[in-house]
């Protein structure tokens, strides 16, 4: 799968992508909320976005808004990627439309089970 | 008298952790150092800032993102004093997180020194 890899954490990016890459699949990282919007619209398209919740350029909330609005990318699954003490936070962003959360520090198991539902 | 047992503190880097969840790959390691290395203080003195100013939100952030990065790199110890510090950024407890900002920059460096070692190691 083609992901797009949305954290403004540089050891974070670097650890998933080295899990994502060696499981065959090829990663685009961005650092900020809004280059996880552009890239998505970008063809060829994300076959799925990994986004953090708080990173600068406005936060992972508005690009998951953002994404969900706009047709082009309003099917593309998102998987929130988060280490966020805010125990409504799983509901809520489900509430917006992403189709998963997995809890940082990220855990290769639970990483590729999460993988497995989208097709990876 | 029965003595209550007390929880044990957490090490400060998980070496086993981490080489398994990088696959044994040392270059990468030594990367991952790296970067630690060059962020970590940026995140700290971000942090004091915001401390000294008195801007909650900035303190939240700087804690969040460090408890990010220790977590990933299986620094237990880092992570949980910037998860404490996190979670007092929500109170207005100014000493309190003074004192956590101290307890955190001191094992921040304590894992800055632990993966400098290992890294060496990968040399």
């Amino acid at each position: 799968m083609r992901i797009l890899l949305a954290d403004d954490d540089r050891i974070v990016v670097t650890l998933v992508a080295k899990l994502l890459r060696d499981k065959g699949h090829e990663v685009v990282p961005v650092f900020d909320a809004m280059q996880a919007v552009m890239f998505a619209l970008r063809t060829p398209q994300p076959d799925l976005v990994i986004l953090d919740i708080n990173m600068p350029g406005g936060s992972g909330i508005e690009a998951l808004k953002r994404l969900r609005a706009s047709l082009k990318t309003a099917l593309v699954p998102v998987l929130v990627l988060s280490g966020t003490i805010d125990p409504n936070m799983p509901e809520l962003v489900k509430s917006l439309g992403a189709d998963g959360f997995l809890r940082k520090p990220v855990d290769p198991a639970a990483l590729s089970e999460a993988l497995a539902r989208f097709g990876g | 008298m029965r003595e209550t047992a007390q929880p044990a503190e957490p090490i400060v880097l998980d070496e086993a952790a981490l080489l398994s969840l990088v696959s044994d790959d040392w270059e990468l390691v030594d990367q991952l150092a790296k970067v630690f290395l060059e962020d970590s203080p940026r995140r700290l003195a971000r942090m004091k800032a915001a401390l000294d100013s008195g801007d909650r939100t900035g303190v939240r952030e700087a804690a969040h993102t460090l408890k990010g990065s220790a977590g990933s790199l299986c620094g237990r110890r880092a992570a949980d004093a910037a998860l404490r510090m996190e979670q007092l950024a929500d109170s207005e407890d100014l000493a309190g997180m003074r004192e956590a900002y101290s307890s955190l920059a001191r094992h921040v460096e304590d894992l800055q020194r632990a993966l400098t070692q290992l890294a060496a190691r990968a040399a």
